[in-house]
């Protein structure tokens, strides 16, 4: 390696170069001194930049930044930021329950369909008639009731026959 | 979370129509009109066999059937049967539902009005004119066809 290949590698941070080309630079600066005076200038520069980068930021109080930094964030943007309004707490309620809010809203329709059932069985087989009303202007109305149904007479006798 | 939201309220809209629905639902019904006669040689058609129980009931030993009417009724849609003398009753299913049938029946001709619920199977027997020459008009009316 000549110098005109070695010189973009130089000032080269730890790891930045593939084994083949550190191999190459650290045998170009085994025999070039001016290379290696330059590879010298390069790591005093980059420490006196970090020192100073370092005493730059050690001036600045940091304390609050965290914290100034979470406050300009608005409360609506936090997925989990507390709501404020009582809709907005229900919401986030039945977000968080949803199973629990379907079940909520599934249980009076399960309570209305197990009381229509319920009416429909109890409300089998039972007495021949279960309501009668008879009215008649001028004559008499007898209800009769059989096992197969009521027969409804009317006529000038009580007994409609 | 809102598709569930949608089908529990359409769950909860189905249920809720669901008994209103059994309530109108259409009925088939028998309707029959009979004369009983007080006099003559006492019979009961074969046709009327099922009929024995309630037409024993009455003083009236003779009967025929002078007319039928099979429809499916639906809640308050009158079905009219027409009499012999020109009149008419009228048959009014008021409500279907699982168990029961109210029937509401309309004689004009014995300014008689009558509503009964009976359950399914069960008939109705119900005179809609006045005894005339020993001799009367029946309505009989049996919800399930």
């Amino acid at each position: 390696m000549k110098c005109a290949g070695a010189a973009p590698l130089l000032g080269s941070r730890p790891g930045e170069l593939d084994p083949v080309e550190d191999a190459l630079l650290s045998a170009h600066l085994s025999t070039c001194d001016g290379c290696r005076a330059r590879q010298a200038d390069q790591e005093a520069v980059a420490r006196v930049l970090e020192d100073g980068l370092l005493l730059e930021a050690a001036r600045r109080d940091f304390t609050g930044f965290a914290d100034g930094v979470l406050a300009r964030i608005p409360a609506s943007a936090w997925r989990g930021a507390a709501p404020t309004g009582p809709m907005e707490r229900l919401r986030e309620f039945l977000r968080r329950h949803r199973i629990l809010a379907v079940a909520s809203a599934l249980a009076p329709a399960l309570a209305a369909l197990a009381l229509y059932l319920y009416i429909g069985q109890t409300t089998g087989p039972g007495p021949s008639e279960l309501a009668i009303e008879v009215t008649s202007e001028d004559l008499a109305a007898v209800v009769l009731e059989t096992s197969d149904g009521p027969v409804i007479l009317v006529g000038e006798g009580s007994d409609g026959t | 979370m809102r598709s569930e939201w949608t089908a529990a309220w359409v769950a909860v809209l189905l249920l809720a129509s669901a008994p209103a629905g059994a309530a109108d639902a259409p009925l088939p019904v028998r309707i029959r009109l009979l004369q009983g006669s007080r006099q003559g040689t006492p019979g009961l058609p074969p046709g009327l066999e099922d009929l024995r129980g309630q037409l024993s009931t009455t003083a009236y030993v003779r009967w025929e059937q002078a007319g039928e009417v099979q429809a499916t009724m639906v809640p308050r849609k009158p079905v009219s049967v027409a009499l012999p003398d020109g009149g008419a009753v009228a048959v009014t299913l008021v409500e279907s539902r699982a168990g029961a049938a109210t029937f509401e029946v309309s004689a004009p001709a014995s300014r008689t009005q009558s509503r009964v619920t009976v359950a399914p199977g069960k008939r109705i027997v119900q005179q809609v004119t006045a005894e005339r020459g020993g001799s009367a008009w029946f309505v009989t009316i049996k919800a399930g066809g």
